[in-house]
């Protein structure tokens, strides 16, 4: 990475470290309660402790009339301190700003709240049961940002968003169907952890905010600041130091609207860092519950799939009415499925609220389809590569969207994996021990999956170059560095493009005073999106030098060409000029480039047919485990990763966000989970909640990622790699097991579960035969 | 109160409260923003400091138990020209890092083992590292930035 | 002091524990009496057939320390299994007996190996059993103005064989769901086994040990089957608990498995170096 020396030196610069002349410290204090009205929020005594210089309730926000108190991406339905109801345990219902944080946190034991206990709701299925109480009464807001959206929103009812899509003629198509099956996969709420908590610094003084903040999402950002504090968007200055990590936690505004609003009534710049335990009731992984019915043809082949898909968003919209729609479309698979009927719903629950995680949908949707593919091919005594191949998208073929799908490499992909653990089907597990020391008998299986995932579209990224009179390049873009190396990536393909050494490109940080417009770092979109910008940036500037060049070569622009970096009249080396001498022959100053990326498209919202993605992500994986036949436990021994880069920027970091797309997915197979009683979040800190470790990881870990040079243009890979991981070792765990689990995760104890009512089963029937 | 200490080889003073953790203090005295928190209770490791020499977690030491104490941090590993360490230059030249939050957390983590096991294996590696996270996953290049550093260290090799 | 002051003090050694209170807010103590600098609290060392732990020993000392490890290496193995490096270079061994946390590895093999932990307070000194010291969640036989100044561990006879089995449902940075310590001594020249301990911890509020399932196998050469019949006595009489790393239903389930598996283990080994 082009900042490799500040990295294993401590010297990155995170929003954390960030300080101004001045700064307060923020702390919040937040609802105990999942669902309630809030008869009094009394800050009285806090306000009088020595050194609090701003205390601010929900209720005071909305007494101030200058600011709209509410905000949210597609929704403007969360407000920036709770006022009128809380509706999930941890919501902020105050905020201090003090001198300093112990004082701050002294402040907030002085702050006095009363609730009225309303009845709440948890689970997606209730909370759209008759009778179930409602969690927003008022009729959502929509605003502007995302223009493209489908809303179909049911108010009065915990309905925060239908999607529709439509394809065929599904009754035909489960009538043509030979066999037809029914199943459901849940999938639960996690959380992002990264290691770096949601942080901002925020001031606004007079008409002015600049706010350095942990985001993904600096424009986004801006607009909704902008919008709640009633400011033109060129006054709010939004600044992102790099991440420590992202993984779409920080995808949309949640904290940055207290502090600018602490900010504001203190008059000082303030600092809000969240703590692990509040990072874990801010934003959520939407936790799923898919009913998938498929039809197939006696050969196997998909003809029919009618999909039911409950989206848990918690109790604001923040994303969800838009992932739903990923996520929905999603069901969809790899598979061109002439008949195809889905409906996919964001649900209001008492929740923190769910929003983008890696994957954004396409986990969930991956682990409904990747397991129901395993159990089909069990059902028809077929081998589920063979299902597979037999199902993957060709090129030319149709997605659920209607769309044709273009330069697909499923099949490939799948075989690459499956070949690399020695894919199987006739002798599925192999059984070893008990040794001798006491550890008892394992089974060691393998299993496979593969998977589509689109990337946001229409979207709009743009950038600027600057090249300066010696030579070297300055690349301005809002892109956020966050560990995956977009920085790293950008200045490779700048550097590329003008023909310099990378050393001479200098890629800026992100800000909106100077740095222009990008939708967002997400969605595995930027090595593409703002790659692509970045370089019709630096053509333009080779444009303006072939010109500037002609002058002063004295010949004609079209007798003039870029080559090694300088200009030079065709086919005459000796007559050529560095950027340099061009720049300063002409008294430029500098150069100065543009460029857009622009990717159009949209669904039908009623039949959600038309174009989904500007291009299709593509993955497989395989894995091998082992599983303790007396416990339940798993180890994976082996994980193939393989993932269709079209080109690829940087090889070790394309291995490296492989290799954490895996640890993510190990996790989730295996053990993550965000356990609540009664919305109270049970495990919301890292001795509670675990991540994987290095001892977690795969034995062996095999990268496998395929490019595609005669076409050259790059896929995202960011998340790709991330949703074949949960089913691959699922189905690797049932074929060492018996054991099917269809709701994430597949811990030991559920395991053990099914191996003894297996057990008990077959021992009923053998007593059973006996009997007969 | 105050807290008279070494900190990378200087003598320094810290002002803390008493409930005050190593990692405030070390970040709000003295500015060593590669301490750095990310759990509060022990198990990431990005808060990891050597305090005589071990690895401990800043978060887990109240600051004014670290009085006399000798303390070292990421910042403290450079040589006196700017020179990396070569543990530093190996996770450099594997690019052992995603968004690197973590990283100095292993890089003292991988000192304090190489330290008392110049000859650490893979597994003695996994086993000394596995308590200190790396949410972005970066794992395998961690391992092979550490096995790397044992060679340099050792000069070249087994 | 700690008499003077009463709920207002804590004691604080390695502090780890400790810190975590007072981060969360749990507690919010006037007074912390640091006793990281009490003279001679430190040390590891044997002498009369037992091995004494310094209640500030840290867990890293215990898993380093060469006497630890010759004498009684279930120890020094248990220690290193606990948690991760940094922890263990500044967590203690009294705290970890005082803090009396269910989820620790600690206190089970303690009580297999009949450990006394050395009390201290102004009524003087005395010495509990681990039997007698762990009474329930948090909650110890100390009294509130006596702190531990050490374990003391009887070495076991020579050619006892003891293991410590660590069985985690989640990450392998996850704390227990069961760990069952096992030992076991056989006859000189013959396979009967003269002695057998088996405690089990983190499955209930405090470690469990029965004296007269261990005395099932005395007498006996063990097999798989007597071993399983002692498991399933302490599974029967376990009140398990539930938490995230397991339901009871599956702790008992577990303690059916990792006894059995301790002892077979337990006995590998001293049939080994026999």
């Amino acid at each position: 990475m082009i900042d490799a020396r500040e990295r294993v030196t401590g010297r990155v610069p995170y929003t954390i470290n960030v300080e101004m002349p001045g700064m307060l410290h923020a702390k919040l204090l937040r609802s105990e309660m999942a669902h309630a009205r809030l008869t009094r929020v009394d800050a009285s005594r806090a306000r009088e402790l020595p050194g609090v210089v701003a205390v601010l309730t929900g209720e005071d926000i909305v007494a101030m009339g200058s600011i709209q108190p509410r905000f949210g991406p597609v929704l403007r339905d969360q407000p920036i301190l709770a006022y009128g109801k809380v509706r999930f345990v941890g919501e902020p219902v105050a905020a201090v700003a003090a001198v300093n944080a112990d004082i701050a946190a002294e402040a907030l034991d002085l702050i006095e709240v009363d609730y009225e206990e309303l009845p709440a709701v948890f689970d997606a299925d209730a909370a759209l049961a008759d009778g179930a109480p409602v969690i927003h009464e008022e009729p959502p807001h929509p605003g502007p940002t995302f223009a493209d959206i489908i809303l179909h929103t049911g108010a009065g009812s915990n309905m925060c968003n239908h999607f529709k899509l439509r394809r065929g003629d599904i009754d035909a198509g489960f009538a043509e169907a030979v066999h037809i099956f029914e199943d459901e996969f849940t999938s639960p709420a996690v959380q992002h952890v990264p290691l770096e908590t949601h942080a901002c610094v925020a001031s606004h003084e007079g008409d002015r905010i600049v706010i350095h903040a942990a985001t993904q999402i600096p424009y986004i950002l801006r607009s909704q600041l902008a919008e709640v504090f009633r400011l033109p968007q060129s006054s709010v200055r939004v600044i992102v130091p790099t991440l420590g990590g992202g993984y779409g936690a920080k995808c949309y505004p949640n904290i940055e609207p207290i502090a600018t609003a602490l900010s504001m009534v203190a008059r000082r710049p303030v600092r809000l860092v969240l703590s692990r335990e509040e990072e874990f009731v801010t934003i959520t992984k939407h936790a799923v519950r898919i009913r998938m019915k498929t039809g197939l043809r006696a050969d196997g082949t998909i003809v029919a799939r009618k999909v039911e898909a409950h989206f848990n968003t918690g109790a604001y919209a923040d994303i969800g009415p838009r992932l739903i729609k990923n996520g929905g479309y999603g069901t969809g698979g790899p598979t061109d499925i002439p008949n195809v009927w889905i409906d996919s719903y964001a649900v209001y629950t008492n929740l923190p609220p769910a929003g983008a995680f890696r994957g954004y949908g396409i986990s969930q949707a991956a682990w409904a389809y990747e397991t129901q593919a395993d159990m089909m091919a069990e059902r028809l005594g077929m081998d589920p590569l063979d299902f597979r191949m037999r199902n993957l998208l060709e090129t030319g073929q149709r997605f659920a969207t209607g769309e044709v799908v273009d330069d697909c490499h499923f099949k490939e992909l799948l075989t690459t994996v499956a070949d690399k653990i020695g894919w199987d089907a006739s002798a599925p597990t192999r059984v070893i021990g008990p040794d001798n020391n006491g550890s008892g008998r394992k089974a060691v299986a393998k299993g496979i999956s593969c998977i589509i995932k689109g990337t946001v579209t229409p979207s709009t990224s743009t950038a600027n170059a600057k090249l300066n009179d010696d030579g070297s390049l300055n690349v301005l873009t809002s892109s956020v560095e966050m560990g995956q190396g977009i920085h790293t990536a950008m200045a490779t393909l700048a550097a590329e493009e003008m023909g310099v050494p990378i050393e001479r490109v200098t890629i800026s940080q992100v800000d909106t005073d100077v740095t222009p417009y990008d939708q967002q770092t997400s969605s595995s979109r930027s090595a593409q999106a703002m790659g692509a910008a970045v370089v019709g940036a630096v053509r333009e500037i080779k444009e303006q030098l072939v010109q500037r060049g002609a002058e002063l070569l004295e010949a004609a622009e079209s007798d003039v060409e870029m080559v090694d970096g300088k200009v030079q009249v065709r086919g005459a080396p000796s007559k050529a000029l560095t950027p340099s001498e061009v720049i300063r022959g002409t008294r430029a100053g500098n150069l100065l480039g543009r460029g857009t990326f622009q990717a159009h498209g949209g669904l039908d919202p009623e039949t959600g047919q038309g174009l989904a993605s500007v291009h299709w992500h593509q993955a497989a994986g395989a894995a091998v485990v082992e599983v303790d036949l007396d416990t339940g436990h798993v180890k994976v021994l082996r994980y193939e990763a393989a993932v269709y880069s079209g080109r690829t920027i940087n090889d070790v970091q394309a291995e490296l966000q492989t290799e954490g797309n895996v640890a993510f997915g190990l996790g989730q197979a295996l053990f993550e989970e965000l356990l609540y009683d009664n919305g109270q979040l049970q495990n919301g800190n890292l001795g509670d909640y675990m991540v994987a470790s290095m001892e977690d990881m795969p034995t062996e870990l095999g990268f496998n990622i395929l490019e595609n040079p005669e076409r050259g243009e790059i896929h995202g890979i960011g998340e790709t790699s991330l949703p074949p991981v949960m089913p691959a070792i699922a189905n690797a765990i049932y074929r060492a097991t018996g054991v099917r689990v269809t709701d994430l995760p597949v811990t030991p104890e559920k395991l053990l579960r099914g191996m003894q009512e297996n057990a008990a089963a077959a021992k009923q029937a053998i007593e059973a035969e006996l009997v007969a | 109160m105050n807290v008279n200490l070494t900190v990378n080889g200087r003598a320094e003073t810290l002002v803390a409260e008493p409930h005050h953790t190593l990692v405030d203090a070390l970040r709000d005295n003295l500015r060593l923003f590669g301490v750095r928190e990310g759990c509060g209770v022990g198990m990431c490791g990005a808060c990891t400091v050597l305090l005589d020499g071990k690895a401990v977690s800043g978060c887990l030491v109240l600051a004014p138990l670290a009085e006399g104490r000798d303390v070292v941090t990421v910042e403290g590993l450079e040589g006196n020209s700017g020179e990396l360490d070569p543990i530093q230059q190996s996770f450099v030249d594997h690019t052992a890092f995603q968004c690197s939050f973590c990283t100095p957390g292993f890089i003292l983590a991988a000192k304090d083992l190489l330290a008392d096991e110049p000859n650490a294996d893979e597994e003695a590696i996994h086993d000394h590292l596995a308590g200190n996270l790396c949410r972005c996953g970066s794992y395998s290049k961690i391992t092979a930035a550490v096995l790397d550093a044992r060679d340099r260290l050792s000069g070249g090799g087994q | 002091m700690l008499d003077e002051h009463g709920d207002e003090a804590k004691v604080v050694a390695g502090s780890t524990a400790l810190t975590i209170m007072l981060r969360n807010r749990l507690i919010d103590p006037s007074v912390l009496v640091s006793i990281g600098r009490l003279p001679g609290l430190a040390d590891i060392s044997a002498d009369d057939g037992h091995l004494t732990l310094g209640s500030l020993a840290t867990h890293r000392d215990v898993e380093l320390n060469p006497i630890a490890r010759e004498r009684i290496p279930v120890l020094a193995n248990t220690f290193h299994k606990v948690a991760n490096v940094r922890v263990r270079n500044v967590a203690t061994v009294g705290g970890v007996v005082a803090e009396a946390d269910y989820a620790s590895d600690p206190p089970a093999v303690f009580l297999a190996l009949d450990a006394e932990i050395e009390a201290e307070g102004p009524n003087g000194k005395r010495s509990i059993p681990a039997s007698e010291f762990f009474l329930s969640f948090y909650t110890t036989a100390l009294a509130q103005n006596e702190i531990v100044t050490a374990v003391r561990v009887p070495v076991p006879q020579p050619g006892t064989r003891a293991v410590y089995e660590k069985f985690v449902t989640r990450s392998s940075e996850d704390r227990p769901c069961v760990g069952v310590a096992a030992s076991m001594r056989l006859s000189a020249d013959s396979d009967i086994t003269e002695d057998v301990r088996v405690a089990v911890g983190a499955a209930s509020e405090t470690p469990q040990r029965y004296p007269d399932l261990e005395k099932m196998a005395v007498g006996k050469s063990m097999t798989e089957d007597l071993a399983r019949s002692i498991a399933e006595g302490y599974a029967e009489r376990i009140d398990t608990l539930d938490d995230m790393r397991g339901s009871a239903w599956y702790r008992t389930e577990m303690v059916k498995v990792w006894v059995r598996r301790a002892l077979m283990h337990a006995l590998a080994d001293a049939r080994a170096q026999a």
